[in-house]
């Protein structure tokens, strides 16, 4: 509830940026896609940043949203998607298969 | 700089590359060679399995190698060659199930490999590797 007040509030009163970190915990698939739809409401007035471990959601989300954090040589990577990069895998896959399928980074270096 | 891709059956395999094969594969020069562990996540159809290796191989002129990193057993029934497969000796039968696949992707950056026996076995010959992966096994009195 309280993540569906903070994104659903009016234009004039929404900050200019919203940070959640794992807004995933503790809800359901069907809760997530009422939580994706707001993000995309809100981002039109204001810029949300969501850090997530969660396919479900990243599976609403288009690949220009998504910036995949790996770790490399003791450094993080932060590598925004593109669809036209994507385009043959995602003909058969969403962007979670795609993650999960560790295609695009954003996974454990060991 | 050339991209390798180990398609890999399932999460055990994919450890194993980024783990270990990576880091013995791109020890000579990193400039030249990077490893990448794409995972099938198990069962798959041969089409599937096609279409994820073209899908890495991209355009013609890009720079890349793949292979693939899968059990004998679990290959799809639809694989290339398998019907006479099974009336060959175990090396001969992988043999030619790797050259029936090679050709039928036909493309001269693609080295498919299949493990006769299967993988997760292999872990259980190198018990020194085991320890070093896991120093702090759960106790079992």
């Amino acid at each position: 509830m309280a993540l569906v007040a903070l994104l659903a509030q009016p234009e004039s009163d929404l900050p200019s940026v919203i940070v959640i970190d794992e807004p995933e915990i503790g809800l359901h698939p069907y809760a997530l896609e009422i939580i994706a739809a707001l993000v995309k409401s809100a981002s039109v007035h204001c810029t949300v940043v969501l850090a997530t471990q969660s396919v479900g959601l990243v599976n609403h989300f288009a690949p220009e949203d998504i910036v995949t954090v790996t770790r490399e040589k003791a450094q993080s990577k932060f590598e925004r998607q593109n669809s036209a990069t994507l385009a043959a895998w995602l003909e058969d896959y969403s962007m979670g298969d795609i993650w999960e399928r560790n295609l695009i980074g954003g996974t454990p270096s060991r | 700089m050339t991209r390798l891709y180990v398609v890999c059956e399932g999460l055990t395999e994919v450890n194993f590359v980024t783990q270990l094969l990576k880091a013995h594969l791109e020890a000579p020069d990193p400039s030249l060679l990077t490893v990448g562990a794409p995972n099938l996540r198990g069962n798959y159809t041969y089409p599937q399995l096609k279409k994820f290796v073209k899908n890495l191989l991209g355009s013609p002129a890009s720079l890349v190698a793949v292979t693939t990193m899968v059990d004998l057993f679990k290959i799809p029934g639809d694989y290339p060659g398998i019907a006479d497969a099974s009336n060959k000796a175990p090396f001969e039968g992988v043999q030619h199930l790797e050259h029936q696949c090679m050709e039928d992707i036909g493309d001269r950056r693609f080295f498919p490999h299949l493990q006769l026996h299967e993988f997760e076995a292999l872990l259980l010959a190198g018990l020194t590797v085991l320890k070093e992966q896991h120093p702090n096994p759960p106790r079992r009195d």
